[in-house]
């Protein structure tokens, strides 16, 4: 099998081979496994390959965020089946993974911030990948009606997804979103900000997502924010105001639209294995159960 | 088994480390010992053979795979001769595959016996307790494309083979470490800090993964 991809690699020059390197090889519980080759330890080429899936969406979607974003995407390399395996490689990039305490840091000028202010400043202009999956905001509330008509939280989901949220949805922007834009997908390299992982981007395109996931990673807040019955600006940190602003997304809209970014965001990870689901839900049960409180209440 | 995740399971992610070395599909794999019955599962339209030992190999036939699950020991003296034994069962062009106890184990040390083991391990070098043994026995058995590499956190729940050669051993050490700083208590990453200044990282693996071919 690595014969395989090393050879598919090397045959459209994707990595010089005839020079020595290293491999490593690191395997996820889904049905990707990945290869890391580096040359006297130093990255050079990161290859994800499967015998059971098809990466040419990821690989579109790599491709397209690498345009997009330059400067804190990864190079996309390309993409090849071969020999029964499905194989895309792209630039690895030395990296110091961050924490919520780099986040924490006020000065804006540091290269993180600098790196966030990029990225939500450039999605604007960002083209989503070409795909038939891709979801319009059109399109998002009538979407996730149907996927949780079929969960155990369908009751809850769909009280919430009513014809008013679907209104106020369908006339945002379509901002292509990264989808998993959590801390551990985030890195600090020798040229700043780094963002891996983008095999969601610009499945939607709901804005402040990828700064609610971000936000929600960090734990800035979360509990209060679920808690909240009548959502409160008041828990937002510095930054996350500043990226809103950014984003041109009322402060009061991005609280107000929590429950439909964390029904977002369990959409998007509906592959994910039977417990992180289930824990999804259940963060999903008290945040619509808190939100529909606060509702009659007031 | 879910066909979306199938490597959800510990078990599927070693085998699927046994696939790894070989390409293609291969007609005739042979599994010697027992301690990996579900890798059968794994190579479909195979003839698959079991053998409980080295005594035990099926005379005259040749194998495509010959997978070795925790056959050697590091301590055995007579690692060289099985090795030289299990190659022998190869067609030309088959891979051995298999994975052993590092010898050189930090855990190892703690046990009853473990430091008079690790004395044995550093100074007999019939022992093949460390990478660079297991990877000059391949060698002597007649075997080449011969790689070692680290398994990590465990053989039983492997999610990584890292590459054995010092440098790069080193960098993966060094990234796992910066991508845990903020995860592990700080007497555990202090520890690993040190391990790494003193570039004995390794110490911390358990188990060598390890492959060759034999020539056409």
């Amino acid at each position: 099998m690595l014969n395989a991809v090393i050879g598919a690699l090397a045959s459209r020059r994707w990595f010089d081979t005839s020079r020595p390197y290293e491999k490593s090889v690191l395997l996820t519980r889904g049905s990707g496994i990945s290869m890391l080759l580096t040359r006297d330890g130093k990255l050079d080429t990161h290859v994800k390959f499967s015998e059971s899936s098809n990466l040419w969406e990821e690989a579109e979607r790599c491709a397209a965020a690498g345009l997009a974003y330059p400067s804190v995407a990864a190079r996309f390399v390309g993409h090849a089946h071969q020999d029964g395996l499905d194989i895309l490689a792209t630039q690895a990039v030395e990296h110091v993974a961050l924490s919520p305490l780099d986040l924490a840091r006020t000065d804006l000028g540091d290269p993180i911030r600098r790196g966030l202010l990029v990225y939500f400043t450039a999605m604007g202009a960002a083209q989503a990948p070409p795909l038939p999956s891709v979801v319009a905001n059109r399109d998002l509330v009538p979407s996730l009606r149907h996927f949780f008509a079929g969960l155990p939280i369908a009751p809850l989901a769909l009280n919430y997804l009513d014809d008013r949220l679907h209104a106020l949805v369908r006339d945002l922007p379509d901002l292509p979103q990264h989808g998993d834009f959590v801390i551990n997908n985030l890195g600090l390299g020798a040229d700043g900000l780094v963002i891996f992982d983008w095999e969601d981007f610009g499945r939607l395109n709901l804005p402040g997502l990828d700064l609610y996931t971000l936000r929600m990673s960090a734990g800035w807040g979360l509990p209060a924010a679920l808690a909240a019955a009548a959502p409160s600006q008041l828990h937002l940190p510095p930054l996350v105001r500043r990226l809103c602003s950014v984003l041109g997304l009322a402060l009061v809209d991005f609280e107000a639209l929590i429950p439909l970014y964390l029904l977002a965001f369990r959409f998007l990870k509906r592959a994910y294995g039977a417990e992180v689901r289930a824990r999804m839900d259940a963060l999903l049960s008290t945040c619509l159960l808190g939100r529909s409180a606060g509702s009659q209440q007031r | 088994m879910d066909v979306t995740q199938p490597y959800d399971a510990d078990e599927s992610r070693l085998c699927l480390l046994y696939r790894l070395p070989v390409t293609g599909s291969p007609s005739r794999l042979l599994i010697i010992g027992d301690d990996l019955a579900a890798l059968s599962r794994h190579w479909a339209g195979a003839e698959v053979c079991h053998a409980a030992s080295l005594a035990d190999l099926p005379a005259e036939q040749r194998f495509d795979v010959v997978a070795i699950p925790d056959l050697l020991a590091p301590d055995s003296v007579e690692a060289g001769s099985l090795l030289q034994r299990a190659a022998a069962a190869l067609a030309p062009g088959g891979i051995l595959v298999g994975h052993m106890a590092h010898g050189l184990a930090l855990r190892k040390w703690a046990s009853p016996g473990g430091l008079w083991q690790l004395a044995l391990s550093i100074c007999d070098r019939r022992r093949p307790s460390r990478n660079g043994r297991v990877q000059a026995m391949l060698r002597a058995a007649g075997l080449r494309e011969v790689e070692c590499f680290y398994v990590s956190p465990s053989i039983h729940a492997p999610m990584a083979l890292i590459p054995c050669a010092p440098v790069a051993a080193r960098a993966h050490f060094a990234r796992a470490l910066s991508a845990s700083r903020h995860t592990l208590p700080w007497p555990a990453f202090q520890l690993r800090r040190a391990m790494l200044a003193l570039r004995s990282g390794p110490l911390l693996r358990d188990a060598l993964f390890f492959w060759a071919q034999r020539p056409c």
